[in-house]
């Protein structure tokens, strides 16, 4: 990798870092009534940000917003801390990428998203929601964590991050759709 | 191309992403406005006399000239109409249904003949 290279990836992990930060203070001002039990909301919207990132930036993505949970996680969950705050922030990161990662190996995704279609990309965030919801909970089930039960806390998380990544997406949808109305010459 | 660099791959998954979310489903229905112009310009066209976007933003039963322009645009933007050139003259342009317009009448076709078959 060339110095330029590594230049360019760290400001994509900035960059992703401070967005998805960002994307979480909006989470908490706008959407605070979905939260189901600290860290788990029945509608999270960062979920969106999370998929943007991964499948945009791929690993430099993923390590975005594992800094930024890391960050949150110190911030704003203060009933954990050592492991369990870095793995609970590896889960932010890294589940989007292992999503990514299974669906590239059973041949849904190509390398570099070459010709994603709408099906695949629902695919990725109907996979990406089970395992970010699984590996968090799995971890706060592994060590404990106060008031944690993996059954009923794993489904809210489930579909909270898969309404946020569809309503993120369809947003971008209806963005993309409104620039092109207004583009649209006629005369 | 250098595909290495961080900033071009992302730039290019991101093109690729883009791509794929215009192509979700939903949302891409049209309204009953546009619905109703869409209608009156596909029957004129299919007459052999296709309406010019003047004639089209002047039919006065369907609302207000600002009004079917802008319903206008949403269905070109929608890719369901399109607005061409006919000959020389640059100055006047002619609407027909595109391709995916076509694929609108012709499923509409199919669901009319379904539903006498029953």
């Amino acid at each position: 990798m060339t110095v330029r290279a590594v230049a360019e990836a760290a400001v994509l992990v900035l960059v992703t870092a401070v967005l998805y930060g960002l994307g979480y203070e909006f989470q908490g001002w706008l959407f605070l009534f979905s939260e189901h039990v600290p860290g788990v909301s029945w509608f999270y919207l960062p979920a969106g940000l999370r998929v943007l990132f991964v499948l945009v930036a791929g690993i430099y993505g993923a390590l975005g917003v594992f800094c930024a949970s890391l960050v949150i996680n110190v911030l704003y969950m203060k009933d954990i801390g050592g492991t369990v705050l870095l793995l609970t922030a590896a889960a932010s990161g890294f589940g989007a990428w292992v999503a990514l990662w299974v669906l590239r190996l059973g041949g849904v995704i190509e390398a570099g998203l070459s010709g994603l279609t709408a099906a695949a990309l629902m695919k990725f965030a109907l996979l990406y929601s089970g395992l970010n919801a699984l590996f968090h909970q799995l971890v706060w089930w592994f060590f404990k964590r106060e008031g944690v039960l993996f059954w009923v806390d794993v489904w809210p998380m489930f579909v909270g991050d898969l309404l946020g990544a569809l309503v993120f997406l369809y947003g971008l949808k209806g963005l993309l759709q409104l620039r092109k109305t207004r583009r649209a010459g006629i005369f | 191309m250098n595909t290495r660099s961080p900033f071009k791959s992302a730039y290019l998954r991101f093109l690729q992403l883009i791509s794929a979310v215009e192509a979700m489903p939903g949302l891409q229905d049209f309204d009953a406005n546009e619905k109703a112009l869409f209608d009156a310009l596909v029957l004129h066209w299919s007459k052999g006399k296709p309406l010019t976007v003047r004639e089209a933003i002047s039919l006065s039963e369907l609302g207000s000239p600002a009004t079917l322009h802008k319903r206008l645009k949403r269905l070109i933007a929608k890719d369901l109409m399109l607005a061409y050139h006919d000959g020389t003259d640059r100055r006047t342009k002619f609407l027909q249904p595109s391709e995916k317009g076509m694929v609108y009448i012709e499923w509409l076709s199919a669901q009319l003949t379904a539903v006498q078959a029953h």
